[in-house]
C-alpha cells in the first residue's frame, strides 16, 4: 500500500468540486492503489475533523455543525444523515467507537462529509495543496 | 504674716486677674513704672494676685502717691476724700459706715480695723455677690488646693520698710486667694455631683469610646488579612523573594522588594497592587504583581476549595464559592495558596501551562495520537466489500455531491481576493475641480453655523428696537 501522486490527484479533485474528474480518477486506480486512496481519505478525514473540532471541548460543536451544513439547502438535509454524519466526525476524534456502523456506512459518510468540511475551512489552492501534504503525511505508514 | 504677701507679690502677673474686681481700675502699661515715672516702692511691686497697684497704695492711705494719674484719680473717686487716704482713722469707725465706704474694694480695709478692734469689735463685711461662705475664721493665705504650687519665698529685704502695711494688703490677697479656691473647689465639686447624678452617660460614653476602638482594631485586622491573601495568592515564592534581595544582598536582584520605602507602582515585582472596579452592581477585584493578574474570585475558589476538602464534601465547597472570601487572617492563611492548587508563582516554572504552546514531547504525543486515529480509521474502512465497491460508491455520490456544493458555493459571499488590485493602502487622488462629499459636508455645516448665528443677531436687533419704542 502506498499514498501516491494518483491519490493525492484524485482527492483533490474531490475537494476542489471536480467530481466527473474525480470519478475518472477512481477508476484509473487498481486495487492497491485504492487501498492507498482509502488510507489518504481516511487521514484526510482525520486532519481536516481536528482542525475543525479540535479546540471544541464537547460535541455540541460537531451536532452544531451538521446541522448547519443541513440547513443549507433540502439537498443537502437529504444528502447529510445527521446521525451518521455526527458520529464519523466523533469517532474520527476519537470520541466514540461507531460500533454500530459498517465499513460502508463510514466511507460514505467521508467522502461526503470531507469536501464540505475542507470547503468549510475556505482554503484556497495553497491551503488545500497544504492541507493534502498533511493527509499524504499522516497516510504514511 | 507679712511675707505671706510678699511670696504673692514673687509669683506676681504681668496682668494680673481682675476677677470681681469690678472698676477697680485695669491694668495698662502704665501701670509698670518706666525711667521717667515717679519711683515706686517695692512693696507697690510686691503685691498679691489681684491687687493693682492702686490697691495697693489705697491701702496703705498713699492713693495720691501712685505714679499713674489715672490711678490716683480713679482712686480718689472711689472713695470719698479724705477717707481713702487715713486707712487708719477709718479702722476705728462702725461696720456701717465703713459699709458706706467701701464700694468694691471694702475688704482692704478689713485687717487694719480687725487688728485695731482686737478683731471682735467690728462686724464682718458683706460677702460680694455669688459667695456663699464667710471668709471669717480661716486662715490668712492657706494654700487653697493641696496641690498648688508654692510661692516663692521672697528676700527678706524687699519688705524691710513696709511691714506696718502689709496686714491689709495681706488680708485683701487673703481674701481674694480663699474666693477663687472656693470658686474652684465649687467648680470640681459641681462637676463631681454632675456625674454622680448621671452615672449612666458616662458608662455610655465609655462604650461607645470602646465600640470605635473595636471597630477600629477590626477594620486593621481586615486590611492585614487583604494582605495576607494577596501573598498567600501569588504563593509562598513571592513573599520569599519579597524579602530575600534584602537578606541575600543580591545587588542584581533588581525587584521593588528592595525598595520597600519606594510606593508601589504596577510592574514592580513583588509589590502588590490592588484593582477594584465596580460596574453595574458587578465588583471586580485584582491583584497584581506587575506581571501577572488574580483575581478575588480564585482567592474565594481557593478557600472555597480547602473548606471543601477540610469538610469532604463538594457541597461545602460550592457553597464556600458562592460567599464571600473569608478576609480574616486566619482563614486567608489556612486555605492553599495557587501555587499548591497548580496555579502559577512568580519567578517559578509554571505550572499551569494550558496557555502555553505544546512542547516537543506533547507535539509527538499528538502526532501519534492522530496517527494512531487515522489508522484505526483506515483499517475499519479498508475491507474487500469497500475494496470491491469504491468505484461504484464514487459514481452514486458524484450527484450528491453535486448538488451540496452547488448550494454550499451559493451561500458563498461573491468576490474573491483576486479582485484587490492594490496590495498596500494608497489615497485616491480627488480630480481638480471636483468637490467631494466631505467638501459638501462641511460646507453645509459651516452654512447652518452662519444662518444660525444671523438668526440670533437679528432677533436680538429686533428685540433691541421694540425696546426702543
Amino acid at each position: 500500500m502506498s499514498t501516491g501522486d494518483k491519490q493525492v490527484a484524485a482527492l483533490r479533485a474531490l475537494l476542489t468540486g471536480d467530481f466527473d474528474r474525480h470519478k475518472h480518477m477512481i477508476e484509473l486506480l487498481d486495487k492497491d492503489e485504492d487501498r492507498g486512496y482509502l488510507a489518504l481519505v481516511s487521514a484526510a478525514f482525520i486532519e481536516i475533523a481536528d482542525r475543525t473540532f479540535g479546540s471544541a471541548d464537547g460535541n455540541a460543536a460537531v451536532v452544531e455543525w451538521v446541522g448547519k451544513i443541513r440547513s443549507q439547502s433540502t439537498d443537502a438535509a437529504d444528502g447529510f444523515d445527521p446521525v451518521l454524519s455526527e458520529q464519523v466526525i466523533l469517532y474520527a476524534l476519537g470520541k466514540t467507537e461507531a460500533e454500530d456502523l459498517n465499513s460502508q456506512q463510514i466511507l460514505e459518510a467521508e467522502l461526503l462529509l470531507l469536501p464540505a468540511l475542507v470547503h468549510d475551512q475556505g482554503l484556497d489552492e495553497a491551503g488545500i495543496d497544504e492541507f493534502l501534504s498533511a493527509a499524504r503525511a499522516l497516510a504514511q505508514p | 504674716m507679712s511675707s505671706e504677701l510678699y511670696r504673692g507679690g514673687a509669683d506676681r502677673p504681668d496682668r494680673p486677674d481682675r476677677g470681681d474686681q469690678g472698676d477697680q481700675g485695669d491694668w495698662s502699661p502704665e501701670d509698670d513704672p518706666g525711667p521717667d515715672v515717679t519711683p515706686v516702692p517695692a512693696w507697690a511691686d510686691h503685691r498679691a494676685p489681684g491687687i493693682t497697684r492702686a490697691e495697693a497704695y489705697a491701702a496703705v492711705g498713699q492713693a495720691d502717691q501712685t505714679p499713674n494719674a489715672f490711678l490716683r484719680r480713679d482712686a480718689g473717686a472711689r472713695d470719698e476724700p479724705g477717707k481713702v487716704h487715713d486707712a487708719q482713722a477709718e479702722a476705728g469707725q462702725s461696720g456701717a459706715d465703713r459699709g458706706q465706704h467701701e464700694p468694691g474694694g471694702v475688704r482692704i480695709w478689713e485687717a487694719p480695723a480687725v487688728a485695731a478692734a482686737g478683731g471682735g469689735d467690728h462686724p464682718d463685711p458683706p460677702d460680694p455677690p455669688g459667695r456663699d461662705s464667710p471668709r471669717e475664721g480661716r486662715p490668712l493665705l492657706p494654700s487653697p488646693e493641696g496641690d498648688r504650687p508654692p510661692m516663692a519665698e521672697a528676700s527678706p529685704d524687699t519688705r524691710s520698710d513696709d511691714d506696718q502695711l502689709s496686714p491689709a494688703i495681706e488680708q485683701r490677697v487673703n481674701a481674694i486667694v480663699e474666693q477663687r479656691a472656693q470658686e474652684a473647689d465649687g467648680d470640681v465639686k459641681a462637676e463631681n455631683v454632675e456625674l454622680q447624678q448621671h452615672p449612666g452617660e458616662a458608662r455610655t460614653e465609655n462604650a461607645e469610646i470602646k465600640q470605635q476602638l473595636d471597630e477600629t482594631n477590626a477594620k486593621l485586622d481586615e486590611q492585614g488579612a487583604k494582605l495576607d491573601a494577596i501573598l498567600a495568592a501569588v504563593g509562598p515564592g513571592a513573599v520569599d523573594k519579597a524579602t530575600s534581595p534584602r537578606e541575600t544582598g543580591d545587588p542584581d536582584d533588581s525587584t521593588g522588594a528592595e525598595q520597600p520605602e519606594h510606593q508601589s507602582r504596577p510592574g514592580d515585582k513583588g509589590v502588590i497592587t490592588h484593582a477594584h472596579s465596580e460596574f453595574h452592581g458587578h465588583t471586580l477585584d485584582l491583584y497584581t504583581d506587575g506581571t501577572r493578574w488574580v483575581s478575588g474570585d480564585q482567592i474565594r475558589a481557593a478557600q472555597a476549595e480547602k473548606d471543601g476538602k477540610a469538610t469532604g464534601t463538594g457541597k461545602d465547597a460550592q457553597a464556600g464559592s458562592e460567599r464571600s472570601p473569608d478576609t480574616t487572617r486566619r482563614g486567608i492563611l489556612d486555605a492553599p495558596s495557587m501555587h499548591d492548587q497548580g496555579r502559577n508563582v512568580v519567578g517559578e516554572r509554571p505550572n499551569d501551562a494550558d496557555d502555553l504552546p505544546p512542547d516537543r514531547r506533547q507535539l509527538l504525543e499528538a502526532d501519534e495520537g492522530k496517527r494512531s486515529r487515522a489508522d484505526r480509521l483506515r483499517r475499519r474502512v479498508e475491507s474487500e466489500e469497500v475494496l470491491g465497491n469504491l468505484h461504484d460508491t464514487a459514481k452514486d455520490q458524484a450527484s450528491t455531491w453535486q448538488r451540496v456544493f452547488d448550494t454550499l458555493n451559493a451561500k458563498q459571499p461573491q468576490g474573491s481576493p483576486g479582485e484587490i488590485q492594490n496590495d498596500s493602502p494608497h489615497a485616491i487622488p480627488v480630480p481638480p475641480g471636483h468637490a467631494v462629499a466631505g467638501d459638501a459636508i462641511s460646507a453645509g455645516i459651516m452654512a447652518g453655523v452662519m444662518l444660525a448665528e444671523a438668526g440670533r443677531r437679528i432677533h436680538g436687533m429686533l428685540a433691541r428696537r421694540k425696546e426702543v419704542e
